[in-house]
């Protein structure tokens, strides 16, 4: 009878022992479905940072007690949203655990986490550095200890654009050893060498402790993936940001030859402010996402006239950010900014703006931002894009010409 | 709003103050004249966005005495297709998504009524068309490639009566505002050859053309020139310098952008092809140089000033040309001999004049640059004795100030100046083979010809290395002829000014953590006014 009660609180307290919670899945045409609780899932997401007009980049939002996850999960609910991705959780991590568990208890939406890995540390991320890799390595499985538990967790997503500092042009780091090398190219290619078996060192020590949820590597467009090819073997799905205007190209069929793992569009968009003619902009942001999302349900797993290789995408991003531009003056943060950050000719609508300067980085949001007053919620105003893409999931097809009416007069 | 359809209309509308119960007094069963009431009371209801009532009084028309009317059932579907078209203009995305689904029901059934009933009404099938385009294009676009095709026919089927010209350009209009300009084009020349039909002469055409320019109806305006440049097929030496004269009409200069420098090359090409070089005199010939040179494909202007060189042996301006082609050949092709060689043409032909003080500059930079100090130095010689004979103001002058800068450089044996010798490396080392590909760097001057001591403005645009929404830090070494600005800012603008007259040759050099990725430069040209005037 004792022996009976041990046995039966044993296995009460433990996990049952079934499939994992989430993983993915080879087909036998060569495909990859996302599975989760062993069904086929389909990652319609959007990327979540919602920081509230007049913060800035380290503001703490999981703590904020107008709790936007409950107004946007509602909102989200009702658009379609099954994912959101956070790019990296908060110090607290009881407040995260608190924050995935009501999107998902609520909403019904799952999260996929993020970590920098010391991307943004000053004076510069180390990756050659055995004392700073080993810092990283133990601050992503300390997150992944405490939140590997919560049911809405769907994946992990190590780095993000990280890849673009090989080149030496963004955020650079080195050491003396690659240094030496002298020739660009080969320092180019130690870095990435030294920053993807980091990226394996940590998959491999995540599987290990988190055996339920896949691990995936951020990485900005397919840059230096033959190198990750060799040195980042252990990862489990590949988690791209592309900017390509409104298709993504031959990327689904290009990475089967350089690294053949299944594909998620962790961060891709367009900006809802046109650059030359500056204004607003929501037609040509409705437009451009419903072709996006057309491109990723195109290379879905088994749709014969695609890749197969992708598993959905999370659109960057739900609201606005009105902090981005100018990220350090605080006196900026209240305004939205219409300066632009970058430039990128696939965006063509806006391309002749001065310099060629037309993304405009605090113009995201499928979701504008109006101030409230005191400590409320900042409003949020679904854009076009809202409706659009919450239709197109309902109705999915391939977009070939839309005609689209604008203003851009003759 | 989209698009109104008021071909009906026989009347100027309604004043708002005008009663819509005094309007539908008007209505009469059954009577073909009431129908422009009819319209004239929708313009009140669109005015003020009543359209839920306008379609309730459609459809009670519609219900008692004109259920054969084709026109009240286009109405009813153009009150659904008005009310959408609010919704988007006020972002009622709520509106547009919850409830044009049933509307667009509605829509396509009360077309459907209206083209059973149109048949020998060619200007309500039209209009029925077009709607039935709009109204399916965003939801499938494949069946709107059809519908847009037969939309075409029906233009095209439709007889030259002044109601149909006005649709028909009223549709062109309402497509110039779309994204993809070319369905304009084409309903635009179907309504020039509509106009062709009812006998315009060229100058009439032509006159129209000129209209639609001032305007700002460039698609229409190329397709009204075409049209009377087509009248001219039968004497080719008058259209090739018709056609001359259409393209001097979208060219840029030096103080405009120009409408479509692109479609202006194009048509002197057009010209060219017609009777060769006797379309152009040299002012022609110039302008088609300088319009390549502005469009930034200098290999092209390049071979058009040569053209004037080689054609031309009145009126052309010899060193000015020569500057152009020396400074081209040398930091677009980067061709140093060839740029030496226009260069010394200047030094050769016109010794005394003020423009060898540009051409000593440049053969002493190039010299300098290629290690070859002696020559350098003979050429800043000359500059400063030059500048003396010509009596000008040593202390102000730009080239006599940058030439002791260089004098001083290789009388000390330093290095050229920073950001010059930036320039140079960006221009020349990088283009050498098994070099990286250095970065596009484009730097363009607007005004690029302006007065003495008129504001311009220099922008430096490059292309994108593959960093995403990560932009690399780059510092911007701006050198040579950079006028009054006194602190040159290390960003990629410069808005400065010249006091003295003549062409400036401004280079940047962009800069990054690893490196020189790139250099650009531009040449501009000071006018003054007074000289200019004698």
């Amino acid at each position: 009878m004792l022996l009976f009660v041990v046995g039966f609180c044993l296995t009460g307290m433990g996990k049952a022992p079934s499939a994992k919670a989430v993983y993915v899945k080879t087909l036998k045409n060569g495909h990859y479905q996302l599975m989760v609780d062993n069904k086929p899932f389909i990652i319609k997401g959007v990327c979540y940072s919602p920081i509230p007009i007049g913060q800035g980049h380290d503001y703490d939002f999981w703590s904020n007690a107008a709790k936007p996850w409950e107004t946007d999960g509602a909102l989200m609910k009702k658009m379609g949203v099954n994912t959101v991705r956070f790019y990296q959780p908060g110090e607290n991590l009881d407040t995260v655990k608190k924050v995935i568990a009501d999107l998902y208890e609520h909403y019904g939406i799952r999260t996929i986490m993020g970590s920098w890995l010391g991307f943004w540390n000053y004076p510069a991320p180390f990756y050659d550095d055995a004392a700073f890799r080993e810092k990283v390595k133990q601050d992503v499985l300390n997150m992944v200890r405490a939140l590997k538990d919560e049911k809405g967790i769907l994946f992990w997503v190590l780095g993000n654009e990280n890849n673009y500092s090989f080149s030496g042009k963004i955020n650079p780091w080195s050491s003396e050893r690659i240094d030496k090398m002298g020739d660009p190219r080969q320092c180019l290619l130690a870095r990435a060498e030294v920053y993807y078996s980091l990226i394996n060192e940590i998959a491999q020590e995540i599987h290990k402790i988190d055996p339920d949820h896949p691990v995936a590597m951020g990485n900005g467009e397919l840059a230096c993936l033959d190198v990750a090819n060799k040195t980042a073997k252990d990862v489990d799905i590949l988690a791209c940001i592309i900017y390509r205007g409104k298709t993504f190209g031959n990327i689904f069929n290009s990475l089967k030859t350089t690294y053949n793992k299944p594909l998620v569009l962790i961060e891709f968009g367009c900006d809802a402010y046109n650059a030359y003619e500056k204004k607003e902009d929501e037609e040509d942001q409705a437009a451009f996402l419903e072709s996006q999302w057309s491109e990723i349900y195109k290379n879905l797993a088994n749709n014969p006239s695609g890749a197969g290789n992708c598993i959905g995408g999370t659109t960057f991003e739900w609201t606005d950010e009105w902090w981005k531009h100018n990220d350090w003056d605080p006196n900026g943060w209240s305004v939205h900014d219409t300066e632009s950050n970058w430039s990128n000719a696939a965006y063509y609508f806006d391309i002749k703006a001065e310099r060629n300067m037309n993304m405009n980085e605090e113009w995201f949001g499928i979701l504008g931002l109006q101030k409230a007053e005191g400590d409320a919620l900042d409003k949020r105003i679904p854009r076009k894009a809202y409706y659009v893409i919450r239709e197109f999931w309902k109705h999915p097809y391939d977009v070939k010409a839309a005609t689209k009416k604008n203003n851009h007069g003759a | 709003m989209s698009w109104t359809f008021s071909a009906f209309a026989q009347e100027p509308g309604p004043t708002k103050a005008q009663d819509t119960a005094a309007l539908k007094q008007k209505i009469e069963k059954n009577d073909a004249d009431s129908l422009s009431a009819v319209e004239d009371l929708l313009d009140i209801y669109f005015a003020d966005n009543n359209y839920e009532e306008a379609y309730q009084y459609l459809e009670s028309l519609a219900k008692d005495g004109f259920d054969k009317s084709p026109e009240i059932y286009f109405d009813l579907a153009l009150t659904r297709s008005e009310e959408i078209a609010y919704w988007q203009e006020t972002k009622n995305w709520e509106g547009v998504y919850d409830k044009s689904a049933d509307y667009k029901k509605e829509i396509m059934d009360h077309l459907d009524k209206a083209e059973s009933l149109a048949m020998d009404k060619p200007s309500v099938l039209l209009g029925v068309k077009f709607l039935r385009w709009q109204a399916t294009g965003e939801d499938d676009p494949d069946r709107a490639f059809g519908l847009f095709n037969e939309l075409l026919y029906t233009a095209k089927s439709m007889p030259s009566s002044a109601t149909a010209l006005d649709m028909i350009k009223q549709i062109g209009d309402e497509l110039a505002s779309y994204e993809d300009k070319s369905m304009a084009r084409r309903f635009y020349e179907i309504y020039v050859s509509k106009l062709g039909e009812s006998h315009l002469t060229g100058e009439e055409l032509k006159a129209m053309a000129l209209q639609s320019l001032n305007e700002d109806n460039m698609f229409l305006a190329k397709s009204l020139y075409e049209a009377y440049l087509g009248q001219l097929a039968d004497n080719k030496d008058l259209a090739a310098k018709e056609t001359v004269s259409v393209a001097d009409k979208f060219v840029a200069t030096g103080k405009e952008d120009g409408l479509d420098p692109g479609y202006a090359e194009a048509m002197y090409q057009k010209a060219y092809d017609l009777i060769g070089q006797a379309a152009f005199d040299v002012g022609a010939q110039y302008r088609r140089a300088y319009n390549l040179e502005r469009m930034k494909d200098f290999q092209a202007a390049g071979r058009q000033y040569q053209g004037l060189l080689d054609n031309y042996k009145e009126g052309v301006p010899q060193k000015e040309i020569y500057f152009r082609l020396g400074v081209l050949s040398a930091y677009a092709e980067k061709n140093i001999p060839k740029g030496l060689e226009y260069f010394s043409k200047i030094k050769a032909e016109f010794p005394k004049d003020p423009m060898a003080l540009d051409s000593f500059y440049q053969l002493g930079l190039l010299s300098q640059w290629q290690g070859q100090t002696d020559k350098a130095k003979e050429f800043y010689s000359a500059l400063l004795t030059l500048a003396k004979e010509l009596n000008l103001d040593l202390e102000k002058n730009d080239l006599v100030l940058l030439t002791r800068e260089r004098q001083k450089e290789i009388e000390e044996k330093k290095e050229i100046a920073y950001g010059l010798k930036l320039f140079l490396e960006g221009i020349f080392k990088l283009a050498e083979p098994g070099q990286r590909a250095p970065l596009d760097v484009d730097l363009t001057a607007r005004p690029a010809e302006m007065d003495l001591n008129q504001s311009t403005k220099f922008v430096v645009t490059t292309s994108n290395p593959q960093t995403g929404c990560l932009m690399p830090a780059y510092s911007y070494e701006w050198s040579g002829q950079t006028g009054s600005t006194n602190n040159i800012p290390n960003a990629p603008e410069l808005v400065t000014d010249y006091s003295l007259s003549g062409f400036k040759v401004v280079g940047v050099a962009v800069v990054d953590s690893s490196g020189l990725q790139g250099a650009g430069f531009e040449m501009v040209e000071i006018e003054n006014p007074q000289i200019s005037g004698e």
